[in-house]
């Protein structure tokens, strides 16, 4: 009896499953956090990686007061976007909002920091979905 | 559920299994777009996707400077053999805008479509391609379909014939709305079904680019002077065999752009060679500037990335009154003076206002009309030239690059304007000449820029 019940919910499941990722359309751009190092700082960045206006936490250390932008590149078509300039929150921390990604696909974000210990362009590598 | 699992494997792996890709980055249902520059005429032969062959073929001739006009014939025919189709178009001398044609086709495959005006004639290859639906797809709707005839069979079953002909169509009805569901929702992960004609090519992951190109630029007669017309040939070479170049891909609607400038920029051409014979490009211009002029061929070899190759050329004195002093002179060359012009001013904003070297800044150009066509696939281009000539950039407009890059929009569509915003990072510090083109009403407009670029550390 309890594997004739099996037969019949598991696929009910798996049908209301099916239905549900279709209706949904499966999630917007999940958060990631880039790490990356250059020879003075380590930066990690935080964001949603769509198209349209994001927002990036950028955590550096040495946790130095530093100025720090934005931008992003899409090699393998050639784009570039400006720079965003990020405010400062908090130690070592910045955050930045506005427009990195212009189209979906494999983005390098270029974190510009410029401190005490100097001034350098540290790279991340991200893919771009759509936007929600 | 143990049968249903294996079924399941089964059916994700056949449906996985990658077809060969889209080489040109074009797929069945995009138009093949070849802007030529011929005849005195800049125009963009648009060839319109096919559904089915045989059928007949739209093949449209979108005049962006008609010149003096006239007749344009096109002809199309296969390369694996068959017969050929006709059409012609007559350009009115003074009136851009869309000229369509209509041509047919009784296969699929590579084919040539030859455009003959005036003179010139040139030889444009192209596959015919037709979209197949993906083998997924077949299995999902084949898969639902199989599930309707099971619930009927079940509700039948249950009627007339019994507990156990009812549980097998049933069983049958999960299995098979199971199987549509599952490939339904993994869908996105099975490669595309690559469209009938198109050229066998091994998948992207493999491909393993292609040798480097290299040009013979060369000018007939070999020393235009001023005032007179003059064809500027290209000969391109493979670097690794030494044979002629001619696996070009249609890369930003033309198979190569062709930028010709005067040492000092007040000479500006934007054109796209006509192919005479195979790996040679061929366009007639006039000589309106003497001294050095630089040429630089933007284009793309099939399943390699873009290419840019440069050559130069002297233009002559003829003697007038009125000749700059030597523009070779690199101290005299000034660049053309920021143009003030319609509407919207067409003068262009940089962001900051100093761009400094290396490091991105945004360019927006205010047009003053929001009816902008596309050109090339794109709202607007900037071309920049360093003050020596030794680089050139060609950066697409922001928006417009937004899109979908298989679909791209058609010059009918007036859908951007006013403003037109550009990206770039300047290599280096120093004076650049640019160039901002887009189209309206069809006709393309240019509007030349001088932009001073400061060295990291300036104030910005």
């Amino acid at each position: 009896m309890r594997r004739r019940a099996a037969y019949l919910v598991l696929p009910v499941l798996l049908l209301t499953a099916g239905i549900g990722w279709l209706l949904v359309g499966g999630a917007g751009p999940g958060p990631v956090e880039l790490p990356g190092r250059g020879a003075h700082y380590a930066v990690v960045v935080a964001l949603r990686p769509g198209t349209g206006t994001v927002e990036a936490r950028v955590e550096i250390a040495p946790a130095a007061p530093a100025e720090v932008s934005l931008f992003a590149v899409m090699p393998h078509m050639g784009h570039t976007t400006p720079e965003i300039a990020a405010r400062r929150d908090g130690a070592g921390h910045y955050v930045a909002r506005g427009e990195l990604f212009t189209m979906p696909g494999a983005w390098e974000i270029g974190i510009r920091v410029r401190g005490p210990s100097g001034t350098e362009v540290i790279k991340v590598n991200t893919l771009v979905g759509e936007q929600e | 559920m143990k049968r249903l699992i294996p079924l399941l494997l089964a059916s994700v792996a056949l449906l996985a299994w990658a077809g060969p890709a889209a080489a040109h980055g074009r797929g069945g249902d995009a138009d093949a777009r070849f802007a030529q520059t011929i005849a005195g005429m800049e125009i963009t032969v648009v060839v319109r996707a096919s559904v089915r062959v045989p059928a007949p073929l739209q093949v449209d001739v979108v005049a962006h400077d008609p010149g003096r006009g006239g007749r344009v014939d096109l002809t199309i025919r296969s390369a694996e053999g068959g017969g050929s189709s006709a059409g012609s178009v007559r350009i009115e001398p003074g009136r851009a805008g869309m000229y369509p044609a209509l041509l047919s086709v009784d296969r699929v495959g590579p084919h040539e479509l030859e455009v003959r005006a005036g003179e010139e004639r040139s030889l444009l290859p192209l596959a015919v391609l037709v979209p197949r639906a993906p083998l997924w797809e077949v299995v999902m709707y084949a898969a639902f379909a199989c599930a309707a005839v099971a619930l009927v069979g079940a509700l039948a079953g249950a009627l007339w014939f019994g507990r156990a002909v009812a549980g097998g169509f049933a069983g049958g009805f999960v299995v098979a709305t199971v199987v549509a569901f599952t490939v339904g929702v993994l869908s996105p992960w099975f490669a595309p079904a690559a469209p009938d004609g198109m050229p066998p090519a091994p998948p992207q992951e493999v491909t393993p680019g292609r040798p480097n190109a290299q040009p013979v630029v060369e000018v007939a007669p070999e020393r235009p002077v001023r005032g007179s017309e003059f064809v500027l040939r290209l000969a391109l070479f493979d670097g690794s065999s030494g044979h002629p170049v001619d696996d070009l891909a249609e890369h930003h609607a033309a198979l190569s752009h062709v930028v010709v400038t005067s040492e000092d920029g007040s000479y500006f051409r934007h054109v796209h060679p006509i192919r005479p014979a195979p790996g040679v490009y061929e366009v007639r211009l006039g000589a309106q500037a003497h001294g050095r002029h630089r040429v630089y061929a933007e284009f793309e070899r099939t399943g390699a990335g873009g290419q840019l190759v440069t050559g130069a050329f002297t233009v002559g004195d003829d003697g007038r009154p009125g000749d700059p002093s030597d523009p070779s002179d690199p101290s005299d060359a000034a660049g053309p003076a920021p143009v003030a012009a319609g509407p919207g001013g067409n003068a262009l904003v940089t962001e900051p206002a100093r761009p400094v070297a290396g490091r991105p800044v945004r360019l927006t150009l205010d047009t003053g009309h929001a009816d902008l066509q596309p050109w090339l696939g794109m709202a607007g281009h900037l071309i920049v030239r360093s003050r020596d000539g030794g680089y050139l950039g060609h950066v697409h407009e922001s928006r417009s690059m937004a899109t979908d890059a298989r679909n791209v929009p058609d010059e009918s569509v007036t859908g951007y304007g006013p403003r037109l915003e550009f990206a770039f990072s300047f290599p280096r510090p120093g004076r650049y000449l640019a160039w901002t083109q887009y189209a309206r009403n069809y006709e393309i407009v240019t509007v030349p820029h001088v932009i001073d670029v400061a060295a990291e550390g300036h104030p910005r």
